[in-house]
């Protein structure tokens, strides 16, 4: 490992960290050496001996003062502007991490940024779309443990132009729920510390190359799309859903939907139109990992026309998946006539404010149900983070999908301003 | 009638409630809005509305009566089609379009227009 730049401005010695996390360049820049040490540690195996191009993300942390009450404080800037004021020292390297997964999404356009955890197995690429508090990052580290490659626990990199999944193997963030599970994969934290996170509180971050050299992928061609959601249950259920249906909720966690605009729909279905899509209902880390490996990884290559399962595949609880079309009614087979079984026409709406304006008769979401707007959710809750919750809003500098997540109702490029 | 597509893992989707009738429904000519683009994948179709950001599933019985929304076909007419194609009797079909396209103007996909 190659140390740092040094600088000498001022009476204070700048220090640098260059790093190319995938095709991401970024460069943290402080004066504190400590901090600095820590994120070396974070991105071991992927720093770079030399200043990294001038496209990098440039990542600042700075000291602004010790209070006897508060301990030492920080401020962190991303490309120059202040995305975390008067941080403490164990909130400082998840905001940096936020801040460079905020500076991705407003300066690599020519990807498709959908919030989900990535992996590839086989030469083939998974997609774990979900809403935050899913259990995506978790079952990327079952899947690591388990010599999966790591392409990423926050970003689906999807190409616009080759729609491949590209490689962000930032290190692993681990909710504190999920610690020990984590350990008893064999997976270490680095620095065997915890940090804090916003409002997600405690995590823990592993790095990839931790159990052994990481080697980044080709960008990988996706073939399946899986939205997670932990449920606790002692059967770990994996059904097939139609990619019209994956489409619609894939969209729901692009973060740069309402930039493509008009591609999105074009970029996003030809990437769902390679790929099986399922629903899965995760339960204890070993059983839910037994089952994707059992039910997916095993099939031979999905055609890329196929909306079910093919042959050979096995999937828990199938009467739940897509419902076949039902063979015609013996009276049209005797006309000769042969008619398509008949579903009465059905439309779902992402957007939430069609269906307030309409009246909706809408039960509420309860705590933990997912929440495109904040309308939806019950009694005193708020729709944070696309999860209707009992937590205060995200404040300034934080992760967001609407005006709503934030305490300031203002979200842009995926932060709360 | 419930128009609510149900999520596979058989939660809640997101309702769109009944909407007011529609008035003079055997004449009327549901036209699409120029600014939606649709997806169509495996007989369904994902529709965006550039305007508003607003996104759609459509089932395949749905996005048969949306294609059909086309400025120069009555309710009536697609009814019909639908009845020809699928297994429903006809005045099934036509209170499931009525209803479809109801909800659809309710949406603002559509822009109502009359028979001249």
């Amino acid at each position: 490992m190659t140390d740092s730049v040094a600088q000498t401005a001022g009476a204070s010695t700048e220090q640098y960290l260059h790093c190319k996390i995938g095709s991401i360049n970024v460069t943290v820049q402080s004066d504190d050496q400590k901090l600095l040490d820590d994120l070396r540690v974070l991105y071991h195996g992927y720093d770079r001996p030399s200043p990294v191009p001038e496209q990098a993300i440039r990542m600042v942390i700075r000291d602004t003062g010790r209070s006897r009450l508060r301990g030492r404080r920080y401020r962190i800037y991303g490309d120059g502007e202040e995305i975390g004021r008067e941080r403490s020292r164990r909130e400082v390297l998840p905001f940096v991490e936020w801040g460079i997964n905020w500076r991705v999404i407003a300066n690599h356009p020519e990807y498709l940024q959908v919030h989900a955890g990535t992996m590839a197995h086989l030469g083939r690429g998974f997609v774990f779309a979900a809403a935050p508090g899913s259990g995506k990052s978790t079952l990327a580290a079952g899947l690591l443990a388990r010599g999966w490659t790591y392409l990423s626990d926050e970003f689906a990199l999807i190409d616009r132009k080759t729609l491949r999944l590209h490689p962000f193997p930032k290190a692993l963030c681990i909710k504190a729920g999920s610690f020990e599970v984590v350990r008893r994969l064999g997976l270490s934290f680095t620095g065997h510390r915890y940090y804090v996170k916003g409002f997600k509180g405690r995590v823990g971050y592993i790095n990839p190359h931790v159990a052994e050299p990481y080697m980044a992928p080709d960008p990988t061609p996706i073939r399946y799309i899986v939205f997670p959601k932990y449920t606790g249950t002692d059967r770990p259920h994996l059904y097939p859903i139609s990619r019209a249906r994956a489409l619609l909720d894939l969209a729901e966690c692009t973060f740069n939907r309402n930039v493509l605009s008009d591609q999105l729909l074009s970029v996003l279905g030809d990437a769902v139109s390679q790929a099986q899509c399922f629903r899965l209902e995760a339960g204890a880390i070993e059983d839910t990992c037994d089952l994707i490996e059992s039910s997916l990884c095993r099939a031979p290559e999905p055609a890329h026309n196929a909306g079910l399962l093919t042959s050979g595949t096995k999937c828990i609880s199938p009467s739940r998946g897509a419902k076949p079309n039902v063979p015609p009614s013996r009276r049209n087979f005797l006309r000769g006539a042969v008619k398509l079984a008949y579903v009465t026409p059905a439309v779902l709406a992402l957007n939430p404010q069609e269906a307030l304006a309409a009246g909706s008769n809408h039960s509420c979401y309860p705590a933990g149900h997912v929440c495109p707007g904040q309308e939806l959710c019950c009694d005193d809750m708020v729709c944070s983070g696309g999860v209707c919750t009992n937590e205060v809003c995200v404040e300034s500098g934080g992760l967001c999908f609407a005006d709503s997540d934030c305490c300031t109702n203002d979200c842009q490029l995926g932060a709360c301003q | 009638m419930s128009l609510l597509m149900q999520r596979e893992d058989g939660t809640g989707g997101q309702a769109l409630a009944t909407p007011p009738p529609l008035t003079d429904t055997e004449i009327a000519i549901p036209a699409r809005r120029s600014e939606l683009h649709d997806y169509e994948i495996d007989g369904e179709a994902v529709i965006f509305d550039t305007r508003t950001h607003g996104m759609y599933l459509l089932n395949q019985t749905a996005l048969a009566v949306f294609r059909n929304c086309d400025g120069r076909t009555t309710m009536r007419q697609v009814a019909e089609s639908l009845s020809e194609t699928y297994d429903v009797a006809p005045e099934d079909a036509l209170a499931h379009v009525e209803h479809i396209v109801a909800m659809f103007s309710h949406s603002r996909l559509l822009d109502l227009g009359r028979e001249s």
